[in-house]
């Protein structure tokens, strides 16, 4: 009797061939629903991330100088959000910046980076990565001697400049108004702590940076060129590529004036023909001038040659002036 | 008992394939309303990119005129036109500039008729266009009476061209 109910009992607890089959098959099936589940999720978090590029992509254009010397503004962002932006001087006949976004996710820390969207016809001034929730942007127009491009210097962190020179102080404080995150003071110890600091004339800060212009046509302000320290890496800039040296990487500052350079080969051109076009109406008599500064920028290398154009671009800029109400630009 | 259990894999088997069907359709379906909608975002990017173009060519500095406000340079576009290398550099299809005040014969402009026509084209690409955005400009050269130099500036419309499938 008591062998015939634990045979009953062992019957109540077989595991038979159907049940491991349903077993199997359901884990497979649950495996491969949450397989797909995330997959859905990251393609769409790609998606988005893309989107979100292109429609950054699209805010830039109308962002540039028109008339106005330079101008700041901001951008905000649903999240936070990290901006990739590389520069390559050597695509097609103009370089291009490329941006790439990755939101911060629910899921994971960062999400898939989207795919990266091209942008020709703007300079993008910034370090390779920049993240935050808010976009912060310097356009400054980049003259030599006639406005060949917009420089836009990007970035989301705190900057402080310590003993700002007056002019650039000046400037800094027109732009600033409420939406730029820059604090100006005398002292290093006046600063956030977690912002960049940026030194004028000594070392020290994150940035230095060491006016250097001394000939008469500098007018007696010393930092219309000179020398930007960041990264053990010491950068030439001019004029307003000033903001371009310090709110960038060094790579992407060479990469994009080398991009600029080209471009004002190719506006020296089309002011060239324009002056040769006009002659008959209004003689400007740079069409020779306008030409050689296209072979200049035509010859370009690296940093050091900016002041080969910067003679040339002075040349230009004081026939123009003399033309009156015939100048050209 | 080996047939009853052979008849409840096969309805096992069964159930599975019409599950897996369900699932591809469910997923077949997704995606066709996915790509739908992101080739309607791209369209709507293209459009954005168009407007926020219109409002800024005009101030270039390939063809802007100094000083008047909403300018274009003639002179500038008819130097443009015989450089290559801008046709990609705005990312559209087409740049044309049309006078509308006042008249002129009704044709394209090149180096023999310039300035007396109409019409402007920059650049024109192969290949459907998507849609066109337009803005009202003043098309301005320098001119001279009597030796004395002045700006000239006329009524024309700004219209570019996006091509389609662009993203």
């Amino acid at each position: 009797m008591l062998n015939k109910k634990d045979k009953m009992d062992k019957r109540g607890f077989e595991f038979s061939f159907v049940w491991l089959f349903s077993l199997i098959v359901g884990a497979i099936i649950i495996f491969l629903a949450i397989y797909a589940a995330t997959k859905l999720i990251g393609s769409s978090e790609y998606e988005i991330n893309t989107k979100t590029a292109a429609d950054l992509r699209n805010v830039l254009n109308p962002l540039g100088t028109s008339f106005e010397d330079s101008k700041s503004e901001k951008i905000e962002l649903i999240r936070d959000t990290r901006v990739y932006i590389t520069c390559n001087s050597e695509k097609g006949y103009f370089g291009e910046n490329r941006i790439q976004l990755s939101e911060k996710s629910s899921f994971k820390d960062w999400s898939e980076p989207g795919g990266d969207i091209a942008i020709e016809n703007q300079y993008l001034f910034s370090e390779n990565s920049i993240q935050g929730e808010t976009l912060y942007f310097i356009v400054t127009p980049f003259e030599m001697p006639y406005k060949v491009a917009d420089i836009m210097s990007v970035f989301s962190q705190k900057y402080c400049f310590v003993n700002t020179p007056e002019k650039i102080e000046k400037e800094i404080e027109s732009l600033k108004g409420n939406i730029l995150p820059i604090n100006l003071t005398n002292s290093i110890n006046q600063c956030e702590i977690n912002s960049i600091t940026v030194c004028f004339q000594n070392s020290g800060c994150d940035i230095n940076v060491k006016g250097a212009c001394t000939d008469k046509e500098c007018e007696g302000d010393l930092y219309k060129n000179g020398f930007v320290e960041k990264n053990n890496t010491q950068i030439y800039y001019s004029g307003e590529l000033l903001y371009g040296a310090v709110f960038s990487s060094p790579e992407n500052y060479q990469c994009n004036v080398k991009r600029l350079v080209r471009k004002l080969g190719y506006v020296s051109e089309v002011y060239s023909e324009k002056s040769r076009l006009s002659a008959n109406r209004c003689n400007t008599g740079l069409q020779s001038d306008t030409i050689l500064l296209s072979k200049l920028s035509e010859s370009y290398k690296n940093l050091n040659d900016l002041k080969i154009l910067e003679s040339q671009a002075d040349i230009i800029n004081t026939k123009n002036k003399a033309l009156g109400e015939c100048n050209l630009y | 008992m080996e047939n009853l259990g052979q008849l409840k894999i096969q309805q096992m088997v069964f159930m599975i394939i019409a599950v897996a069907l369900f699932f591809i359709l469910a997923t077949l379906f997704y995606f066709s309303i996915k790509t739908a909608n992101l080739y309607q975002a791209s369209i709507e990017s293209e459009r954005d990119r168009s407007i926020g173009l219109i409002i800024k060519l005009a101030s270039s500095p390939e063809l802007s005129y100094t000083g008047v406000s909403n300018g274009i340079d003639s002179d500038k576009l008819m130097a443009l036109k015989k450089q290559p290398e801008y046709r990609d550099y705005w990312g559209v299809n087409g740049i044309i500039i049309e006078k509308l005040y006042p008249k002129y014969p009704d044709a394209e402009c090149n180096t023999g008729n310039y300035p007396n026509c109409t019409k402007i084209i920059l650049f024109e690409k192969d290949g459907d266009v998507a849609q066109s955005a337009s803005s009202y400009v003043a098309l301005c050269r320098k001119d001279s009476i009597n030796g004395r130099a002045y700006d000239k500036c006329e009524l024309a419309l700004m219209v570019i061209q996006t091509l389609e499938n662009e993203f």
